[in-house]
């Protein structure tokens, strides 16, 4: 019996030590296939926590006009739905707007449906976790309307780019 | 005179047969109630096990979404591992446990913690269940101390009670506003649980030894008369 203790406590304080622990410590965040949507999301709820963390991902160069105030932004996004299920909605970007000194590659086949895109690996930081907001026409069912919307993004201070090869790569992304 | 006697000692032996009789029956019994004893624990340690591996690691609430054909029409889902992870660092907003951080956390934070809390307790709980069962079927065979099997019923009781609690919980996640925001108000988004599966199988447990523990009333009041 005594030996029964002798296992099971110690057991059972290394699971209550090592389980807060296997999840923390996440300074750095390296996106990958598995990973991409659920970072993007959560950073579009909480950018605080990722203030200051190294983020590295691969994404494709979308160049987009406020229709309003007719200003340029080129950034770094994949695609994915507005909706519930990231499948049921509207499609739409997520993504940064890319704060960088250096070339960025000319967009390609941004809208189309391909993975034929001008895809990039980028490393840096959010600048800040302030929104940025960009006016743009709508898109039901596919087809461009008159209504605009606002989609947001947060600046990203690119450290590092590099063009790649993006064939093997999800271009939508889901959960 | 000695008709009297006579009759005296043919009931006193009469009442001593029939106690005899009574010792075999009760002592028959009392085996019979051993082994179903080592079936019922044996039941109850097999179920904790499965019910404790479930609140780990199914979905202890999830948004199910029939317009969602991938993952059974889960949307979004936290397991009880990421609850456990999210409390013990008290970081609910972190994207590396499930979908705590969102939606949940971010509409329905205020249901959050107390799911949490209620996961761990359930765990401990049913590990505990677990642990006492074992030792009940232990001291059941080598001392005949049934002491060990009833206390694990009493827990298996309260890990009853404590599934209850964090399945209303879970789904009283829908008070919050993940349909109405983060489902848009879509009818086909639904807030569910497996903890639906740990009730069920807690209540099992808790049959089983409630049944084991009436058996055992019987037996002891069984007992009682006969001394």
């Amino acid at each position: 019996m005594k030996r029964f203790w002798g296992y099971f406590i110690p057991t059972l304080a290394m699971i209550f030590v090592l389980l807060p622990l296997s999840g923390c410590g996440a300074e750095n965040y390296d996106l990958n296939e598995a990973t991409f949507f659920r970072v993007m999301s959560n950073m579009l709820y909480y950018p605080e926590q990722y203030l200051g963390k190294s983020i590295s991902l691969d994404c494709f160069v979308y160049e987009i006009d406020d229709v309003q105030t007719g200003e340029h932004f080129t950034c770094g996004v994949r695609k994915c739905s507005s909706g519930y299920g990231c499948t049921c909605g509207n499609d739409t970007i997520i993504g940064f707007i890319l704060d960088y000194d250096g070339n960025i590659p000319a967009a390609k086949n941004q809208s189309e449906d391909t993975s034929d895109k001008a895809w990039i690996h980028i490393s840096g930081g959010l600048v800040d976790a302030e929104k940025s907001y960009v006016n743009v026409y709508s898109y039901q069912n596919g087809e461009k309307t008159d209504k605009i919307e606002q989609i947001y993004f947060y600046r990203f201070a690119v450290s590092s780019l590099e063009e790649i090869d993006g064939s093997s790569l999800n271009y939508y992304v889901t959960k | 005179m000695k008709n009297d006697t006579n009759n005296n000692s043919a009931e006193v032996l009469r009442d001593k047969k029939a106690r005899e009789e009574k010792m075999r029956a009760y002592l028959q019994e009392k085996k019979g109630l051993l082994k179903l004893f080592l079936i019922l624990f044996g039941a109850i340690a097999l179920l904790s096990l499965i019910t404790l591996l479930l609140t780990l690691l199914t979905d202890v609430v999830y948004v199910h979404n029939t317009a969602m054909t991938e993952d059974g029409g889960r949307e979004v889902s936290v397991g009880g591992i990421a609850f456990l992870q999210a409390l013990f660092t008290g970081n609910f907003t972190s994207a590396s446990y499930d979908d705590i951080a969102v939606p949940f956390y971010m509409y329905a934070k205020d249901y959050c913690s107390p799911a949490a809390i209620m996961t761990l307790f359930s765990v401990i709980l049913l590990g505990l269940t677990l642990i006492l069962s074992l030792l009940g079927i232990l001291f059941a065979v080598k001392k005949q101390n049934y002491s060990f099997s009833l206390l694990s019923t009493v827990f298996a009781a309260l890990s009853f009670i404590l599934n209850i609690v964090l399945l209303s919980i879970a789904l009283s996640m829908k008070n919050g506003n993940i349909l109405s925001t983060y489902c848009g108000g879509n009818p086909a988004c639904s807030i569910r649980s497996d903890m639906v599966w740990c009730l069920i199988l807690s209540l099992l447990m808790l049959g089983c030894g409630v049944y084991a523990t009436v058996r055992f009333l019987q037996l002891k009041k069984k007992r009682r008369q006969i001394s």
